[in-house]
């Protein structure tokens, strides 16, 4: 397995453990996990010392009602058991062709796919049915071999998990698993020698910022 | 000031707040059981459970989580009602799906932790209305027969043998379930193995053999 370089900071993995982060970029952190045993343990670790503190406290609120309580034990207690376990059909991966190849999809993204694409130059771009009140848009990003975006300019934060293939910027050099978060007014011009596949979040349309692309700025949101 | 110095002089128990005290304590409030809680204890009912549908081990896991259940879903959700929900959907889970846990990865109260948020996380979602199709088991695999990555090699058709296997294995006792996982997904010596789930070695070494002859027993019947 690749070295994974990039990984999601802890307070990320820390909110993704408590079920706080938003769920567009929890997609990409559970999907980060199947790439990396060293966050997908620390993960672990998280949700053991949140059931200490969460499980083994003392329960607040009023008491609750004994009969309740009661009612609702002897109710479960007379629930069957499922019988069948999922089965194993249901548990497999979707793949995705792309370039060629079939690469399997992270669990996180299995029930919003299949895509529709859209393509501009030797960049496809597939909307993701995740609806954020946040107002922040995922997709999926095709990039051909050679290709990149030109320069542009973040307003929020624009977040890539690599799934295939590879991608250069002026900060570094990410693979398959490789979580890349930017914040803030950022500029970058991301290249991709052998061509990617990855999943992006971004919070706000990006704004080109060099030549004619600049002329996209109307419709920016064709990648936002 | 004043106040706190009489309270504590009316009541002075307050001055043993140690841990080991407070877990005695609590374990007289939740009325299922006069003497201390565990965690081992709860890993032992757990198993109970999964293995025998004890329903004495059930009411005992039930009396003591379902408060501390509903407190957290008094702060997470937006009801009384709602609280409640989540302790109904998420031990009811328990009851159902209790041969899911596998005690070598953690804690009992960890996988309950793990199975509460994931319920708490779809709620609110369902609450939103949105016609996505994310579900928190997507997110935190909790509950579907787990793919172990720790030394699955990463190639498609290795991932899909692995969770076929998974399959059969996920029919063994709850036991031998946990032996077959320790040595072969993650590594762990008998020995290891042996201290991990507070068993003797000849224990670990008989279980293993059975659950290999079981499983080549269902491999067999499943290539006829």
């Amino acid at each position: 397995m690749p070295m994974i370089n990039h990984h999601p900071d802890p307070q990320l993995l820390s909110a993704f453990a408590t079920g706080t982060l938003a769920p567009s970029l929890s997609v990409a952190v559970s999907a980060h996990l199947e790439f990396c045993d060293c966050c997908a343990r620390q993960v672990h670790q998280l949700e053991a010392r949140l059931a200490d503190t969460l499980l083994h406290g003392e329960p607040t609120g009023h008491p609750l009602m004994a009969d309740d309580l009661e009612a609702m034990l002897q109710q479960i207690l007379q629930t069957p058991p499922t019988a069948s376990p999922e089965d194993v059909m249901s548990s497999r991966l979707p793949v995705l062709d792309w370039q060629g190849q079939e690469i399997l999809m992270p669990r996180a993204l299995r029930h919003l796919l299949p895509v529709s694409w859209q393509r501009m130059g030797k960049v496809a771009r597939a909307r993701l049915a995740l609806n954020e009140v946040d107002g922040s848009r995922a997709s999926l990003l095709a990039i051909e071999p050679g290709g990149g975006v030109p320069v542009h300019q973040h307003v929020g934060y624009e977040l890539t998990l690599l799934l295939a293939g590879n991608m250069l910027d002026e900060h570094g050099c990410y693979q398959a698993g490789d979580f890349l978060l930017l914040q803030g007014a950022h500029s970058h011009a991301p290249v991709t020698p052998d061509g990617c596949l990855c999943y992006t979040v971004l919070d706000a349309p990006v704004q080109f910022t060099r030549g004619l692309p600049r002329l996209l700025n109307g419709f920016g949101s064709l990648l936002y | 000031m004043m106040r706190q110095d009489q309270n504590r002089m009316t009541s002075p128990t307050i001055r043993y707040t140690g841990a080991t005290y407070a877990y005695h304590i609590r374990a007289l409030m939740d009325d299922s059981n006069p003497e201390m809680i565990e965690p081992s204890h709860l890993a032992q009912w757990l198993q109970r459970v999964a293995e025998e549908r004890s329903a004495d081990a059930y009411s005992r896991l039930f009396r003591y989580f379902a408060p501390r259940i509903r407190s957290y879903g008094l702060r997470h959700l937006y009801s009384e009602a709602q609280a409640m929900e989540l302790v109904q959907n998420t031990l009811l889970t328990v009851w159902q799906k209790a041969h899911l846990y596998q005690p070598e990865k953690g804690a009992a109260s960890t996988w309950i932790y793990t199975v509460m948020r994931n319920q708490c996380f779809d709620m609110l979602r369902r609450q939103m209305a949105s016609k996505e199709q994310l579900v928190a088991e997507d997110l935190w695999p909790v509950l579907e027969q787990q793919v172990e990555t720790d030394l699955v090699a990463d190639t498609g058709e290795n991932q899909v043998l692995t969770r076929q296997l998974e399959h059969y294995i996920h029919r063994l006792p709850v036991a031998q379930q946990a032996v077959v996982r320790g040595i072969y997904l993650q590594d762990l010596t008998l020995q290891e193995l042996a201290e991990r789930l507070d068993v003797p070695l000849g224990t670990i070494k008989s279980r293993l053999r059975l659950a290999l002859e079981k499983l080549r027993e269902q491999i067999g019947h499943a290539d006829d």
